[in-house]
């Protein structure tokens, strides 16, 4: 028995003044030779002002395809559908992202949103010292260079770096954590109002990561930013996200504030994931993997995309793929079955909220 | 009966670089060397499980290769079964290097890349089962393959053995490196980060069989990882120890359990709080538990304790002189650290703490306050 009515789609709140980013109905694919690859389908999601949104998913969920939409920087020949819309937070008028002109988005990028990947190296010239990457990146965007160089070396001490030494060094001089801090300092050189990080610590040791975090958290509040983290490491991002999106097969399977999402988690896939999570502080006997693999991009499942590997799945689960509905407050879920789902699979580590 | 351990590692060190000349050496500067390890001890059990976490650039991958024989230690010795590896083929041979050899194993991280992509996976297993076990025939090897393929739940087993290395998922690369370590009934394996290329829900499974195949071969396993809630995994569920290395030596060694619960040595618990359980979700993160975010250079470690750089705890008798690695005083007597502070060390206690603002020479960050 479905509980389906007490539930109603989640639609737009009408707070697109809280809003810095708006994404609807953006989907990517790329024309493959086996045939049309959709890597994001049908994603609406929006980035409020002022918050730290955690993206969460395995590898070919379409994390990073949803990251690099809001830069609509998806590489050719993939094309970006849907509505990308920037809202300047000092007022004025939304900005199509996805219809800028090259010229427009070369100064969007840096100014509006910036973008710092995973594997700072490949982001630098390595015939470039770091202060030249940010002495171009001001000249570039016809930035005062003298003005822009003293934020930068605030920007560098403020990631706990040292300006002199650092501005003067070559990019494989750096340590990968010394790499990954100039990296994001420079992403921060012309003030952007958001900052969309694909993986910023991945290839990093814990204790750098943690730093990181850390840092980010503290840089978040200084100069006003919202933050995008896409990440595979839930528990990793968890802590210092206010709203989690978890993604599954290219669309996003949950959505809502990080204490609902890890204490309440609605979709079955959500609570077999968080059972999965080697955690430092659970009991051993109580992790287990998820059996069965995530869909290939050609070859989606019909219906809910996660039927083939969840419990609950049923007639209605393979023939109609569920919208996010919401679970409660600010908390949805794209599942017929949310109720069942906390019967069905308990989780093995109870969390408060 | 036997007491003796299966693989000792008795003083070792390995140092790279410094391609210095005659004279350089004659004159004492080897600059530019890096100490990789730098005088580990450590002893493999029978059927023993030994986790080695650190940063990158610890020294664990070095320590780990140069246990099964990859790689030349500049002193000391890897002894298996009382034999030293690099003697074998000279001393009065009890066991022939070739035996030593197929006995230590490995598994990388990477594992599709270490499968041939041009030959099936039957093709990719094959040649080493012909090397080291010619008393069987193609017949017999086949069924072997399959039988080992099915073990680690790669069903079923003949589809996979015809597939290319391309038509696997990365897990399933994985538990095919796997059964080519196994193939070769070694008694000590080395999984190199074998499971830190995994999505996270994949990576519960993946240990299970490791753990599965420990058991039901009694292979000694050493993994090697920079993320405690794994390295707590694998080596909690099968009884083991771990081992956590900085700047080439290990600073701390106990049972799982021990490490995680009660962890004495500033740098291991700088680790874990780096490692965030789920039931911290609601708390802020606090400040890194350590004076400076990035590690020494190598070249160029620090004096004394090699952690006084980066230790709250430190003090000025730590600059000075370099702890031993050394048996805790508490319920478990394997449970070893090498820092003074959790020693209780007199001289340690009467000297100056480090002031805040302390920076040693080649320091190049401070910490937040």
């Amino acid at each position: 028995m479905s509980s389906q009515y007490t539930r109603r789609e989640t639609r737009d709140d009408g707070q697109s003044a809280h809003n810095v980013l708006e994404i609807s109905n953006a989907s990517v694919a790329f024309a493959m030779e086996r045939g049309d690859a959709r890597v994001l389908d049908d994603v609406s999601i929006n980035v409020r002002r002022g918050e730290v949104l955690g993206v969460v998913g395995e590898s070919g969920s379409g994390k990073s395809m949803l990251a690099d939409s809001m830069l609509d920087a998806i590489d050719s020949p993939g094309t970006l559908t849907g509505d990308v819309t920037f809202h300047p937070p000092e007022g004025g008028d939304p900005i199509a992202v996805n219809q800028l002109s090259k010229e427009e988005l070369r100064q969007f990028r840096w100014e509006r949103v910036s973008m710092v990947v995973q594997g700072a190296l490949d982001s630098f010239n390595p015939t470039l010292s770091i202060g030249e990457h940010f002495v171009e990146t001001l000249r570039a965007h016809d930035y005062d260079v003298a003005e822009g160089m003293e934020r930068a070396r605030q920007l560098i001490s403020d990631v706990h770096l040292e300006p002199d030494r650092i501005l003067d060094a070559y990019p494989y001089e750096l340590s990968g954590g010394m790499t990954q801090r100039a990296l994001i300092a420079l992403s921060l050189l012309l003030d952007p109002d958001v900052l969309v990080m694909d993986e910023p610590t991945a290839a990093l040791d814990l204790l750098m990561q943690q730093s990181i975090l850390k840092l980010l958290s503290e840089l978040k509040d200084e100069y006003d930013l919202t933050i995008v983290i896409v990440t595979h490491d839930l528990s990793h991002v968890a802590r210092i996200s206010d709203r989690l999106a978890v993604m599954y097969a290219f669309e996003i399977l949950e959505l809502g504030p990080v204490g609902d999402i890890v204490a309440n988690p609605s979709h079955p896939y959500t609570r077999e994931l968080l059972n999965s999570i080697p955690d430092i502080d659970a009991d051993l006997d109580e992790m287990a993997s998820i059996e069965g693999t995530s869909p290939d991009p050609l070859n989606v499942p019909r219906g809910c995309s996660y039927h083939t590997r969840c419990p609950l799945a049923d007639e209605q689960c393979r023939e109609t793929n569920p919208d996010l509905f919401e679970v409660s407050g600010d908390h949805s879920a794209a599942c017929f079955y949310t109720d069942e789902a906390r019967e069905t699979i308990p989780l093995k580590k109870e969390v408060t909220k | 009966m036997s007491s003796r351990p299966l693989l000792e590692v008795d003083d070792l060190s390995v140092h790279f670089g410094g391609d210095s000349g005659i004279l350089d050496r004659f004159l004492g500067d080897d600059k530019g060397v890096v100490r990789a390890v730098d005088g580990v001890s450590l002893d493999i059990g029978e059927n023993d499980v030994v986790a080695l976490v650190g940063e990158s650039g610890c020294g664990k991958t070095t320590l780990g290769k140069t246990m099964i024989g990859l790689q030349r230690p500049t002193s000391g010795a890897v002894r298996f079964r009382g034999q030293d590896i690099w003697k074998s083929d000279l001393e009065s041979g009890d066991i022939p290097y070739k035996d030593i050899r197929k006995s230590l194993q490995m598994v990388h991280q990477d594992a599709g890349n270490s499968l041939d992509p041009n030959r099936t996976i039957f093709k990719n297993l094959n040649p080493a089962l012909k090397k080291w076990r010619p008393e069987l025939n193609l017949v017999e090897r086949r069924e072997l393959v399959h039988q080992m393929l099915d073990t680690v739940g790669l069903t079923p087993a003949d589809d996979y053995a015809s597939r290319y290395p391309h038509q696997l998922s990365g897990g399933e690369a994985q538990r095919t490196v796997i059964v080519r370590s196994m193939l070769l009934e070694p008694d000590l394996i080395l999984a190199d980060e074998a499971v830190s290329a995994l999505d996270v829900s994949l990576r519960v499974n993946l240990m299970d069989l490791l753990l599965e195949l420990q058991e039901m071969f009694s292979t000694s396993f050493v993994f090697i990882s920079h993320n405690m809630a794994n390295a707590r995994y694998l080596a909690g569920r099968a009884d083991g120890r771990i081992a956590v290395m900085y700047l080439g030596r290990i600073v701390e060694i106990g049972p799982a359990d021990e490490i995680i619960k009660n962890p004495q040595h500033p740098y291991t618990k700088s680790l874990l709080w780096a490692t965030s359980g789920l039931s911290e979700i609601n708390d802020p993160i606090e400040s890194p538990p350590v004076r400076k975010i990035d590690i020494p250079d190598p070249e160029n470690p620090p004096s004394g304790c090699r952690f006084h750089t980066r230790c709250l705890e430190a003090r000025e008798f730590c600059m000075g002189n370099d702890p031993d690695l050394k048996g805790m005083t508490g319920p478990s007597d394997r449970h070893e650290a090498a820092c003074f502070e959790a020693h209780d060390r007199v001289e340690y206690r009467n000297s100056e703490p480090l002031p805040d603002d302390f920076d040693d020479t080649d320091a190049t960050e401070q910490p937040a306050d």
